[in-house]
Parts: structure tokens; sequence; C-alpha cells
């Protein structure tokens, strides 16, 4: 995230023309799309959202996009009235819309940033302030106009209203998507956007809109409520990028259906006030929903920093048995190497013997490295990385880091049924962390103990889902701890946090999946971890 | 002399196949055993050679391994190799009657060096150790030395054996360069070798 101010910036300095051309080109597309309504001069647009693109640009690229402002609404203005407009009235509606936008813009980047997500309740309010503030600028003429021309005040304040309201409709329904669409990083990670579930929000958002906005725009103003149903469900799932994504295609609606069946002046203001409260409530709605998911992505990564330090502790506990791990290989190593010179400096050297001794030095090599290598992928910080895992690997993994306490201990490993299981979707190093310390949790019960037992890694796939069960033949838990085994701090070694069952569950609750324990008649503890399996894309 | 037989006992299948081409590559006849109870299991009272044997393995310890072997009074000495070379491991295996003890991992030399004398040992003295040159060599230590030794052996750091003999650790150091040089040994296994064979010697004396 923070590279995209850069991004913002980027786009300013390298792409200005491009991206100005493009505005004033849209700008006059969408300004010669809405039909305009009743006699006065300059006509009311009810269904015009240049305002509101004028203040996504304001407001993503800062006021260094005021001329194109100025040029789009000069343009549009002039391709509007063709001759008949005068030079005062055009300054006075091109001035008004900048001076507007340029103000609304500069509240909401003074208050919230200049990349906002409005994926906070306050930004959405503070969106709200500087759509109102906007909406009362450019509506200001309006009113000025009406009195010059001898309205009354009742008069004047309804041409002031009508055109505050369609500017507010339009910036509500717009411009949040322009602000968050132009260069959200979080869209992207959503590949697969085009789920049964989308397609029949799709479906219902459309069907309502044509009940509300074709059918029945100019009679039956009380179906207009059917729209909150597929946007709350929308903006529900999705939140926020969700939320604004589909208030922009309502938008779309009254803009077409007006060129069809003209709306009434009477139904415009009605579906206007409905259309803003639509907005309100969903964009805050969205706002509540991606506030909470943000709150339980940054609780996702406590929980993997708090996996880390547990991580590092059982790495420090782990290392000097570690340390006695590698000196078997490089002892082996050495004395292959040393016979492999022995063997050279014989008259008649025997090259195949000493080919075949190089060769298990070498692997003897491979091996510490390989011990090395697995100590320092666990105990590194690593990022939260899930994949497509066989979980053969985790396993290997924690049995070559766990051998050494096993080895020492008189402990036998047994590895069964893991290669044949289909692949999870997972972070490998957590998986080897919750192997780890259920591993060495059996091995160091029955140490303690005084048993020469076994623990054993086994298997299975049970309903389609995976699980690798941690057993061993050891004295069995302490009845007494067993209520709250699994609770942080609860221990009943003498060295240790008491973290590891607690951070174990909950990284298997992490991938969708579980940590639970049984305890077997004669004594011996089993611990399943269970996880979804998940199939490979071929 | 190359005839005799090395007896390889080690859990570590790497190490006892390592050891299995380097004695052979030096002329020895190797057999291997991956626990010390296999080995007993199959060893004859008329087998002679030597054995190599870890300590830390599952079942039974290369220490009780020893021990057993004095036990049943077989003619074979044993040479101890571990990774975890502390020092009351070490004591624990020469005054078990261990001929050696030598830290994983080894240069070659040190361990034919080794396996040479006990191949030539007498057979009475195994599983007794002292000699007459380590004798002569510890007399030369002054008492204080003999101190710093002594708690050196039961695997005090040197600043608790200063703390213990009211001097500084620097001093605890200058004793045990000292210790080193007039004993010849080079390394933490010598030191504790050597100082294993004063401990009986104090036993024979009080």
């Amino acid at each position: 995230m923070t590279s995209l101010p850069i991004a913002g910036a980027n786009i300013v300095v390298d792409r200005k023309w491009p991206v100005f051309a493009a505005f004033v080109l849209v700008y006059v597309a969408v300004s010669l799309a809405a039909r305009p309504h009743g006699t006065a001069e300059p006509q009311l647009l009810p269904w015009y959202a240049g305002t509101a693109l004028s203040f996504a640009l304001l407001a993503r690229l800062g006021a260094g996009m005021a001329p194109a402002v100025i040029v789009a609404s000069l343009t549009a203005a002039i391709w509007r009235a063709g001759g008949s407009a005068t030079a005062a009235a055009l300054a006075v509606q091109t001035v008004a819309e900048v001076t507007a936008c340029l103000a609304g813009a500069a509240l909401l980047r003074s208050r919230i940033g200049v990349m906002p997500s409005f994926s906070r309740v306050r930004h959405v309010v503070w969106f709200f302030i500087a759509v109102a503030l906007t909406s009362l600028l450019v509506a200001m003429p309006v009113l000025f106009e009406a009195f010059r021309e001898g309205g009354s005040l009742r008069s004047s304040s309804i041409a002031f209203a009508r055109q505050g309201l369609a500017t507010a409709t339009a910036l509500l329904m717009i411009a949040p998507l322009l602000i968050i669409g132009a260069g959200s990083g979080q869209r992207t990670s959503r590949a697969s956007l085009v789920t049964i579930e989308t397609v029949l929000q799709a479906a219902a958002l459309a069907i309502m809109s044509w009940e509300v906005f074709g059918r029945f725009v100019n009679e039956e103003i009380h179906f207009f409520y059917l729209l909150f149903l597929p946007l709350g469900w929308i903006a529900t799932r999705h939140g926020q990028p969700g939320a604004v994504l589909a208030l922009a295609v309502i938008y779309l609606a009254p803009l077409i259906s007006d060129w069809f069946v003209p709306h009434r002046e009477q139904a415009i203001i009605e579906l206007q006030i409905r259309l803003i409260v639509l907005a309100s409530t969903m964009l805050l709605l969205g706002a509540v929903v991606s506030d909470r998911r943000k709150t339980q992505e940054s609780m996702l990564e406590r929980q993997a920093e708090l996996a880390h330090v547990q991580r590092l502790n059982v790495g420090w506990e782990m290392a000097s048995a570690l340390s006695h791990e590698i000196n078997q290989p490089l002892t082996a190593a050495m004395n292959y190497t040393q016979a492999s010179l022995r063997l050279i400096a014989m008259p008649e050297p025997d090259m195949e013997r000493t080919k075949a001794a190089m060769r298990k030095s070498l692997e003897q090599i491979e091996r510490a490295g390989q011990i090395v290598h697995g100590l320092r992928d666990f105990m590194n910080k690593g990022e939260l990385r899930l994949a497509l895992t066989d979980v053969a690997e985790p396993v290997g993994d924690a049995m070559r880091l766990v051998a050494a306490e096993a080895n020492a201990g008189g402990i036998r490993l047994d590895i069964r049924d893991v290669d044949s299981l289909p692949p999870v979707m997972a972070d490998k190093t957590q998986l080897v962390q919750i192997l780890v310390n259920l591993m060495r949790n059996a091995i160091q019960a029955l140490v303690a103990a005084q048993m020469t037992g076994t623990v054993a890694v086994t298997g299975s796939l049970i309903d389609g889902k995976v699980e690798v069960a941690v057993s061993d033949n050891g004295p069995g838990i302490d009845p007494a701890v067993r209520t709250r085994l699994f609770e942080p701090f609860i221990t009943t070694k003498s060295s240790g946090m008491g973290l590891g069952l607690s951070i174990s569950r909950s990284i298997a609750e992490a991938h969708n999946g579980s940590l639970s324990v049984d305890y077997s008649v004669t004594g011996g503890t089993v611990f399943r971890i269970v996880l979804p399996a998940a199939h490979r894309v071929s | 002399m190359l005839d005799a037989t090395i007896f390889v006992i080690d859990d570590s299948a790497e190490v006892r196949d390592s050891l299995d081409v380097l004695l052979g590559s030096a002329g020895y006849r190797v057999r291997t055993f991956a626990s010390a109870l296999a080995f007993l299991g199959e060893v004859r009272g008329g087998w002679t050679g030597c054995i190599v044997a870890d300590v830390r393995m599952p079942g039974m310890s290369g220490i009780e391994l020893v021990k057993e072997v004095v036990l049943r009074g077989l003619r074979l000495p044993v040479i101890v190799i571990t990774a975890h070379a502390d020092v009351p491991m070490a004591v624990a295996a020469l005054k078990a009657g261990a001929v050696d003890f030598i830290e994983k991992p080894f240069r070659d030399e040190v361990l034919l060096t080794s396996l040479k004398s006990a191949l030539a040992t007498p057979v009475d003295h195994i599983g007794r150790p002292g000699g007459a040159s380590a004798e002569s060599r510890l007399r030369t230590l002054t008492d204080r030395e003999r101190d710093v030794l002594l708690l050196l052996v039961a695997g005090h750091p040197n600043k608790v054996i200063g703390d213990r003999l009211g001097i500084s650790t620097r001093t605890v150091e200058v004793h045990r360069a000292h210790i080193m040089e007039k004993t010849g040994a080079t390394s933490l296994a010598d030191i504790v070798r050597i100082a294993c064979l004063f401990g009986s010697d104090r036993k024979e004396q009080s």
C-alpha cells in the first residue's frame, strides 16, 4: 500500500496529458448522455454526472488537474448550448463547478488523505460533508439566476434544491467508485470475482433497477425500496468496493430510462431523495463491513507475528539438539572424505571406492545443509503465504527438526501414509510449526516419563478432509490441565511459554481447519489436525 | 596388526557406514552394529579387536556398554566417540573403563592413533586407566593446579573455579594453560582423561 501514493504522483507527472484528454472526452460524453429537463436556461440536467467526474478527478489527483475540469466543463457547456449561450453564463457555470469541486476535493483530501478507501465510517462521513459543500456551491448560481430573473423565494429555492439534489445524487453514487476504483490495490487480489453469488447479485440488481426505473418510474415510487435488498446483499458480502460499484451501476438506470420514458419533475425529486438515502446507507454499511474485514486481517497479522515469536522460542530451544544433529552428517562426511584421501594415496588407487565415498560425503554435507536450512526457514519471519502444499513436505521438515531431540531421548519417530494425501491450501512454515509443537510435546512427555516410546505421524483422508494425527504411547496428559489444554500460558513443562498448543490451534483455525485431542484408554494421546483438502488445478 | 577387527557401534547409520569406509580404507576389518544391545547379543568371549562406540544411543548408552564389556570380562578395549563432549560424560566414560574419549567430528589420525595404541595395549590392562607416564606427568603439577584440575573436571566454568578458590578468573586461565602445557593435553578430552587418572590416583591415596 505504501507504494500507491507514489503511483498516484506518477499519474500526474508522466501521464498527465492522456488523463487530461480522456477526462475531457468522457466528461463531454457524460454531459450529453443526460437528458435536459425544463425550459429555464440553462436547462436542468437531473442525471448529469459531470460534476461527480470533476470532483473525483480533483480528489484523486489534486488541484493540479483543475485546468482539465475547466476545459471539459466549458467544452461541454458550449456543445450543449450551441450558439445561444452568452459568455457570461458559460463563465459563471464553469467557475461555479470548478470552485465547488476544488473546495469539496480539498476538504476530502485534507481530512482523509489522497488515497481514501472509504473503508472507515469516518471517511464516509467526511465524504458526505464534502458532497454537501460541493452540491451547495454548484447550486448557488442557480439561486442567483432565479432571483435575478424575478422568481419568488419559493420558486428560486426549488430551482436551487433541484440542482443541489441532482449534484449530490451523482456525487454520492459515481464519485466513490472513481476515487477508490482508480488504483485500488484490493480488487486485484480477488481474481475470481465471477462466482454464482456475484452473478445472482448482478441479476437481482438488474431486475430491481428495471422495476424501479423502467416500469414504474413515474407511478409507483414506493417500489424503490426493493433496491435496498440487492444492494444490502452486495455491500454485506463485498464491503465498500462492492457497494460503490453497485451504486454506480444503479445510477445508469435512471440515466437511460429518462430517454425512453421522460421522468416527471416530481418523480425526479422523489427518486433523487431516495437515491441519496440509499447511497448514504450503503456507503456506511460498506464502510462498516470493510472496516470489520480490515480488523480481521490485522488480527491475522498479529496472530502471524505471535506465531513467529513462538517459532523463535522453539527454535532456540531446539538449537542445541540440532547442533548435535548437524554433527552426525558432518562426522560422516569427514570420515568419507578422509577415507577417499587414503584410497587415492594407495599405490594402486581404487577409483570406484573413492568415487562412492565422495558421493556419500556429498550426501552427508547436503543433509547437514538441509538441517541448517530447515531451522532457518522455521525461524524466519516470513509473511503468511498460502500455497498448495503436500502434507508430506511439512511433515518431513518437522521430522528433521525434532529428530535430534527424539534421538537423544531414544524416541522412535514413525511417519505413515502422508504421501498419498491431496494437497492443502496452507502456509507451510505454520504447518511445520504445528507439527513441531505437537511432536516435541509428545517426545518430551515420553522422555519425562522415562519411556522409550514411539511418536507417530499418520495421514488420512476423512470425508474429503486431510487429517494428520500426531500420536504417542506416552503417559497421557494430566487430567487437571485437560480442560484448559488449548488456553495460552497453560503448561506442565518447567521451561517453555505454554503457547504451543494455543498457537497451533489458532493456526489450524486460520486455515479453516481444526486441532483436537483424544485420549486413548491405554494412556496415549492423539492430536488431530484437520484441514480442508484443496484441488490442484491442472 | 591390521588383522584386527573393529566393532563400530553407532545408532546413526551414516556415521556407522562412514566409519566402515574409513577404517576399511585404513586396512581394518570392520563390523558394524546399530545398538549396544545388538552387539552384546552377538559377541563371543574369544573375540579380539577394538570397539568404537557412540555415547548417546537409544536402549543402552555407550558408557553402559563399557561397563558391561568390563563386567563380562571381554578382551576388547572400547573407544568412546560423541558429539556431546561435556566433562561429566567424558569422566563417566573413562572411569567406566573406556580407553579413549574422542569428540565428533574428528581427524582420522586421532582415531587411528587411538586404535593403534588400544590394540597394542596388553589385554590385562584393558579397563584399567593409568600408566607410568601419566602418573609422572601429574606429579609435576602444583597443588593449586591440581585443585583447578579437579574443579575443571567437575564441569565448572572458569569463573566458578575462581570464586571457589578465591582467585581471579584470569589466574584460573593461567593455571589452566600450565596444566595443558605440563601434561601435554591438547583438548578438553585430554584434560579430562588426565584428570580421571589423577582422580583415581587420589582415591588410592585416601
